[in-house]
């Protein structure tokens, strides 16, 4: 796809976004491309649990890919700094695993290429 | 998805001859369709319908045909083409820009499926095929060529252009595309203007289909509001959750709340904008019912009563205090896609609704000269122009958390 890593950018944009908005004090991040996909990992303590937001994190994430919506809108996601786009990074990957340990999220994301 | 364009088939063939809807047709492919150009009056009732009908059938059996799901954005642009069929998109002027997506697709070797969207968005700038095909006085087959051409151009450079213009007005504005097609009309105006090519801005309305249509999209919207209702578990539980959205790019009420209550809301932002129709004292001709389908086909994406009323009576508020005499077609068809701003009273509060509602009515009196009329979504352009300039200045106001 066309600014594929610009795209991952986004993606990343977004999360550190919602999670700066979610009373984060530590992130850590790692980003790993393979030959077939992308997987983002994403780990962050002292997230408000209590945020109907993070309460529907999971079901936000875990959209369906659909190509022709991100192709349209791609380039709002990381765009706000006070609202998310999570239902937009949902449907730019395919896979999205998230845990909650008390108040840590731990976030992973596979975006086929 | 299917029913509003088979009861349109049925109608046409109830109001109207064959003979009729076949002429009709041709006088509808043949007409310059720069704002505003009612095809009820240009070929007549019948053919109207049969228009709308297929354009809307196609596009789904295309939409079917690439296995694309029905969202909230794909509901839009379906509900946005059924309506503008009736004041701009025909059988004839749209596929260029079908044409031009596809060709930017195999371009940059992606599959068509992901430009789809903003391909049938596009066509809010079919009108320029048939102006330059049949409105500037050049010989047809070079028009025709002309016309074409350029449709193609315009569909493929739409897909980067409206994704990059939607950062312009952070999501606030959602006909998006109505805005790009806004600037690229300009560009094409101003280019012709330059060449001593002009076209002349149009009125032609009909009235005598008001009550008919009144009642007819009165029941389609209840049967909406039913059909919601037994989705929906046979209850409305759920909706003060659908109007706590904000309704900002993107919000896909389907995903978010369900086919449920988004049809619901669909139907009930219908009957709203019937009323504000009866309000305002209009009368429903082919703009308006364009106006109609497009605030029902963008409930499913983004609009609810909370965020869109009060646009409705900011624009209302205007159209009292505004010197300037308003067509009553013109203020209900503001009122109507002015709701493309809809997000803004969504997030800011209904105030700052009422004051974009009452700038965008002015706005949109204006703009229409820079494209010529060849941008079918006129409120779009308009609409993004406000919402690039009034959020940061209502931003600026907001004090930090």
């Amino acid at each position: 796809m066309k600014h594929e890593i610009k795209r991952i950018s986004k993606i990343l944009d977004e999360l550190i976004t919602f999670c700066f908005l979610h009373g984060t004090n530590n992130m850590n991040i790692s980003l790993e491309n393979h030959e077939d996909y992308f997987k983002i990992h994403l780990e962050s303590d002292n997230i408000d649990c209590n945020d109907v937001r993070v309460q529907q994190l999971k079901e936000l994430l875990n959209y369906p890919r659909q190509s022709e919506v991100e192709e349209y809108y791609w380039e709002l996601a990381g765009e706000c700094d006070s609202d998310t786009e999570l239902t937009l990074v949902g449907m730019m990957v395919d896979k999205a695993e998230v845990n909650f340990d008390g108040t840590s999220l731990s976030i992973t994301l596979y975006r086929n290429k | 998805m299917l029913l509003l364009p088979i009861s349109f088939i049925v109608l046409a063939f109830i109001l109207d001859t064959p003979s009729n809807i076949l002429k009709g047709i041709l006088e509808i492919i043949v007409s310059p369709d720069i704002l505003l150009t009612d095809y009820i009056k240009v070929g007549g009732i019948g053919a109207t319908l049969i228009n709308s009908a297929i354009l809307t059938l196609v596009n789904i059996y295309i939409i079917w045909k690439l296995k694309i799901n029905i969202n909230g954005p794909i509901i839009s642009a379906i509900f946005t083409i059924m309506g503008f069929a009736f004041f701009g998109k025909n059988i004839f002027n749209v596929w260029p820009v079908y044409v031009g997506g596809y060709l930017y697709s195999k371009y940059q070797k992606t599959h068509f499926k992901n430009v789809m969207l903003i391909v049938m968005f596009t066509t809010a700038l079919s009108p320029l095929v048939n102006e330059l095909a049949y409105g500037l006085n050049l010989p047809i087959p070079t028009g025709l060529v002309l016309g074409v051409f350029v449709g193609i151009l315009v569909g493929f450079i739409m897909p980067p252009l409206s994704a990059h213009m939607v950062r312009v007005h952070d999501g606030y504005n959602l006909y998006n595309i109505g805005f790009t097609a806004g600037l690229i009309g300009t560009i094409i105006m101003s280019i012709m203007r330059s060449y001593g090519f002009a076209t002349n801005s149009k009125m032609i309305l009909s009235s005598e289909y008001d009550m008919f249509f009144k009642i007819f999209f009165a029941i389609f919207f209840l049967i909406l509001i039913v059909l919601g209702f037994m989705f929906n578990n046979k209850s409305f539980k759920g909706y003060k959750r659908l109007i706590w959205f904000t309704g900002r790019l993107i919000t896909d009420f389907t995903q978010l709340t369900g086919f449920g209550l988004t049809l619901i809301n669909m139907g009930l932002m219908g009957l709203i904008g019937i009323l504000y129709v009866i309000i305002t004292g209009g009368v429903i001709n082919g703009p308006v019912i364009g106006g109609l389908l497009t605030l029902v086909g963008f409930s499913s994406f983004g609009k609810h009563p909370k965020n869109s009323i009060p646009i409705l009576i900011g624009v209302l508020i205007g159209s009292v205090l505004i010197t300037k005499e308003v067509n009553p077609t013109i203020l209900v068809i503001t009122g109507l896609f002015g709701t493309t701003i809809a997000p803004i009273s969504g997030t800011y509060g209904y105030l700052a609704g009422i004051l974009a509602g009452f700038v965008h009515l002015s706005v949109v009196m204006n703009v229409g000269y820079l494209h010529g009329g060849i941008n079918l979504y006129n409120n779009g352009f308009s609409g993004g122009i406000v919402a690039t300039i009034l959020v940061p200045i209502i931003d600026a106001f907001k004090k930090e958390d």
